[in-house]
């Protein structure tokens, strides 16, 4: 369907009209229709001609609907948007014109063309707005507009003249002619009367004038006392209409100024200008002479090398003494050799502590007084600090990037920049923070050094070991059985890859891999020097001998315990009554265990004192090899606690099914397993007698095992948390980041989480300054970004899944290491 | 910069300082009322009278030094961690809003939020057991989606003032932040 909106209109109207048409006719027919029926053959109006118009009707009622919709619905493709006929390279448009045939006439905004379109958006013609003649040139048009006599006229602001188009001259197509002075025309129009109006926005007045055949103005006349009209528009009875911009302040320029170049001589700025944000990142201050070719080769390079753009920005004038007139306009001179938009120039006198600081634009179209915030920052440390979370600038465009994060990255990868100092004989001299002289530290220059043929003799070490480790013979079933049990492996395994972290010979790619490996190093350097002490303590005054001597009796100790405890349990315990006949078998059963326990601890006891002088020089492999050590000394010296306690579950486990199942036989019902449910099912006279009389058995017998089950389930338990202490601290030393710790407590600006603004003394009429602090990272998130990761994982059962566990008897191992099978 | 006298929730007098360092840069800043010598040695008292009480009965010198050693560190804790003397919010148009309270023993804690994130600034009411609070909060915008809230920073929280504070502060930041959004504007229409 034509969607032109004057067809629709009319289709509409029209449609509208036999609407009514139809309404009007259909309540005639039908009032008619009775009479016309019983009056045949008068030659009027049949039924069947009614009963055809009255459909006719209907489907163009229907159209109708349609159009409405059609209408509603697509009202946006009404609206047409007509592209910038010259592109995107030339600015947004600004002026615009329909004349009345329809042809609309715009204007780009730095564009020195009128380009005229025709209502569909085609563009019929394009007039250059070129002068002919010796002071040929091209204008730029701001706004346009087209007289009475069909000719088109443009106001130029930058020329302070209005320009009208004579298409009739020979021999070329047409020519401009340029028509008065005026200051600043910017928005040009045609009244009622044939006058042109032009609207001047520095003299804030609207003058009027008519044009003869001859393109001299005639009755000039002007309308003063206006503030900066910008469009001037005719209202009818001669009158006009004019629109002005509000004064705004525009985006906010803000100029990042290292602290270390306050007191620099004078000279020109280079740093990065970021459009999207409107900063200026002043990163040296290149002082005179300088060849300004050699400086922008070496901008170039440094470019190159830092992928960065750094450019020329502004000029610095720190005249000591008066102010010397001749050095700043030499430095505003310095602003069309080194081309740069915004060009920024701060000036200070003496020692004062407010700085001067404008800005020269090249297009004077921006009538905005931008405000200037100067922000000092110390560039040694925005340098050296790293900024929390790190920012993907792969997955954000830009605009999106947080604007901090663009100065330290700036800051940052500008290292190349500061590696030349004043002492170098380099043609360009700049200063910076280390424009004194170079940092570097002999102890850190001779670690590097040393470092790589320490990794190397490391990574062969660590070679030889892993394959012994891995060799064959280690892998028979009891001996890999006991060193998955035992946690001293697990450790020294965790230590060895921490280990082969360290001594890879790659550089770490970012800041947290270098942290990492940082963290790693420090912690076993901490550990080892712990385990060091440890020993020395140990190895002392014969400490290990008096550990052997200990070590009996302690264990003969405990056994006298569990006797006195089973003891106990046999006769009327917390005066319960107790089965005697399974109390005495179970008792007996784990005394003959506890009395076989004391044989082989005492057949073991010369050779102990010897073992454990051994097994305490592993200490020397850190503080967390001794704890883990200990660990399992403990869990072999509990062992017999946890036998007893693993037939006291499988003895209670087995009654507790025994009597679930037969109290379901007692209520008449079955578990089915195909089905896994409770199905009824009919039992034999005899399996129902038999059943319930071992219902019955084991009833009675339960409180028996149960107590035994109790008991040693506690005292397991009881060992269970110790060991789960040691391996708790033992995880505490593991994933402790120290290094990151220690850096933040002496060096707290490596780690930012953001930065801080304090607001310095201020002056009326100068900028505003700031001063920029870094604002480090809490401890809390330190060790949290930084915590190494551990091998083992803490009870993944919750509460009510443990007591579950515990009262159906199932065992429980509540300290499980990760890869480990799951049960 | 005048100063002006408001009550916060619970009733405590606060004075609102408000200083326009320039066109878009403004500070606010609520003063909370200062820790009362009536308090401290209330609490103080009563800590060594139960040391005393407890001496008397047990005859073990080292309650009363631990009394003295707890007292001690109680106040360093409070002072240091728990008594913020000053809250205050500084918004920079074009750079960003930087909150900050500080302590009683000096230290500050601030957190600067750029003004890309920022998308806008309200006051909002919350039901606390039995009374309706007012509380100011800066609403963070979501990076993906531009019409939603990823975050709600809400500000004074340990001085709390009324509305009549809260609308106040709120009037102020607006003024800077709207300048932005018509500077947004006017650069699109150009």
């Amino acid at each position: 369907m034509d969607t032109a909106l004057e067809t629709s209109q009319q289709k509409e109207k029209l449609l509208k009209a036999l609407y009514t048409l139809q309404l009007k006719s259909n309540t005639t027919l039908q009032t008619a229709s009775p009479l016309l029926s019983s009056q045949q053959g008068m030659g009027m109006v049949t039924e069947l001609q009614v009963q055809q118009l009255a459909d006719k009707t209907k489907t163009l009622c229907r159209d109708l609907d349609d159009i409405k919709n059609l209408l509603h619905y697509r009202q946006d493709e009404l609206v047409r948007q007509i592209p910038n006929p010259t592109g995107s390279r030339y600015g947004c448009v600004s002026g615009i014109h329909c004349s009345r045939d329809g042809s609309i006439y715009v204007t780009a905004e730095a564009a020195p063309w009128v380009h005229v379109l025709s209502s569909t958006g085609q563009v019929l013609r394009s007039l250059p707005c070129w002068q002919t003649g010796r002071e040929g040139g091209s204008f730029l048009p701001e706004d346009v507009t087209v007289t009475r006599a069909g000719m088109v006229a443009v106001a130029d602001m930058i020329n302070g003249a209005v320009w009208v188009f004579n298409p009739h001259t020979t021999p070329s197509k047409g020519e401009w002619i340029k028509i008065g002075k005026l200051g600043s025309p910017r928005g040009v129009g045609v009244d009622s009367t044939g006058k042109i109006l032009v609207a001047d926005y520095a003299q804030g007045q609207v003058c009027s004038f008519a044009l003869d055949h001859a393109f001299r103005t005639l009755n000039i006349c002007s309308v003063p006392n206006l503030q900066g009209p910008r469009y001037v528009s005719p209202a009818p009875n001669g009158g006009f209409v004019v629109s002005r911009p509000p004064r705004i302040a525009g985006m906010v320029l803000k100029v990042f100024f290292p602290s270390c170049c306050s007191s620099a001589e004078s000279g020109i700025l280079i740093g990065r200008w970021i459009p999207e944000q409107s900063s200026a990142v002043i990163l040296a201050v290149v002082h005179f002479p300088f060849i300004p070719v050699q400086v922008k080769q070496y901008l170039r390079e440094v470019q190159q090398v830092t992928k960065v753009s750094v450019s020329v920005l502004g000029s610095w004038n720190n005249s000591k003494q008066e102010k010397e007139e001749s050095l700043s306009e030499f430095l505003e001179d310095l602003g069309t050799i080194f081309s740069h938009e915004p060009w920024i120039q701060i000036s200070k006198e003496g020692d004062s502590k407010f700085w001067n600081c404008s800005t020269l634009q090249k297009q004077p179209d921006n009538h905005r007084e931008e405000e200037i915030i100067l922000v000092y920052y110390d560039q040694r440390k925005v340098m050296l600090s790293h900024l929390h979370p790190p920012s993907d600038t792969a997955d954000l465009g830009a605009e999106d990037a947080s604007k901090l994060s663009a100065i330290f990255n700036t800051v940052a990868s500008s290292k190349v920049l500061f590696m030349t100092d004043r002492y170098d004989d380099g043609p360009i001299k700049m200063t910076h923070w280390q424009s004194d002289g170079i940092e570097a530290s002999i102890i850190v220059e001779l670690m590097k050094q040393a470092s790589v043929p320490a990794c190397m003799l490391l990574t062969f070490l660590l070679s030889l070991v892993s394959g012994v480790c891995n060799s064959r013979v280690l892998k028979f079933w009891p001996l890999s059985f006991l060193w998955s049990k035992l946690s001293t492996c697990e450790q020294l395994g965790h230590r060895l890859q921490h280990l082969q972290v360290i001594s890879s010979s790659k550089k770490a790619q970012n800041q947290t891999q270098l942290m990492r490996k940082a963290n790693i190093f420090v912690s076993l350097l901490i550990d080892v020097a712990l385990g060091i002490l440890l020993m020395s303590w140990l190895y002392r005054k014969n400490q290990i001998g008096h550990l052997a001597d200990t070590l009996i009796p302690v264990a003969d100790h405990v056994a006298e315990e569990l006797q006195d405890l089973l003891q106990w349990l046999m006769g009327a315990p917390a005066g319960l009554k107790m089965n005697r006949a399974l109390d005495q078998v179970l008792g007996r059963f784990f005394l003959y265990h506890i009395h076989l326990w004391i044989s082989y601890i005492h057949l073991m006891s010369p050779f102990i004192e010897m073992i454990l002088w051994y097994v305490g020089l592993s200490a020397c492999l850190g503080l967390t090899v001794a704890l883990c050590i200990l660990s399992d000394i403990i869990a072999l010296l509990t062992f017999h606690i946890y036998c007893f306690y693993v037939y006291g579950a499988r003895l209670y486990c087995l009654k507790i099914y025994g009597l679930s199942s037969l109290w379901r036989l007692f209520r008449g019902k079955k578990w089915n397993v195909l089905r896994q449910r409770v199905d009824s099912c009919s039992y034999d006279l005899d399996q129902l007698f038999i059943g319930t009389l071992l219902f019955t058995i084991l009833l009675f017998l339960l409180p028996t095992t149960a107590l035994y089950y109790l008991v040693f389930t506690l005292l397991c338990l009881l060992v269970v948390i110790v060991q789960g202490l040691i391996h708790l601290l033992v995880d505490l030393i593991d994933s402790l980041p120290l290094y990151s710790i220690i850096l933040r407590f002496c060096r707290s600006y490596r780690l930012a989480a953001g930065v801080k603004f304090r607001v310095l003394e201020q002056q009326d009429g100068k900028p505003l300054r700031l001063l920029m602090q870094i604002n480090p990272l809490s401890y809390g998130s330190v060790v949290q970004t930084y915590r190494l990761p551990t091998y083992s994982c803490y009870p993944k059962d919750s509460w009510t899944s443990l007591c579950k566990k515990l009262f159906l008897g199932e065992l429980i191992y509540p300290w499980k290491h990760k890869g480990e099978k799951q049960d | 910069m005048e100063e002006r006298r408001y009550r916060s929730a619970s009733g405590a007098p606060l004075a609102l300082r408000c200083r326009q360092h320039s066109a878009s840069c403004r500070e606010l800043a609520v003063r909370c009322p200062r820790l009362q010598l009536r308090s401290l040695s209330a609490v103080t008292s009563a800590v060594w009278l139960a040391a005393y009480g407890l001496f008397v009965l047990c005859q073990n010198s080292m309650v009363l030094s631990a009394a003295i050693f707890l007292t001690l560190i109680g106040l360093i804790i409070y002072l240091h961690f728990v008594k913020i003397d000053q809250e205050s919010l500084l918004v920079i148009g074009s750079l960003g809003i930087q909150v900050t309270s500080s302590y009683a023993s000096g230290k500050e804690s601030t957190t600067f939020i750029e003004m890309s994130q920022v998308k806008d600034v309200v006051i909002n009411e919350a039901i606390h057991m039995q009374k309706v609070i007012y509380y100011l909060c800066i609403l963070l915008q979501d990076p993906q989606d531009p019409q939603g809230v990823s975050e709600v920073v809400p500000l004074f929280q340990s001085s709390q003032p009324r509305l009549d504070c809260l609308i106040e502060v709120y009037k102020s930041c607006h003024e800077i932040l709207d300048q932005r959004k018509a500077a947004s504007q006017s650069d699109g229409v150009k």
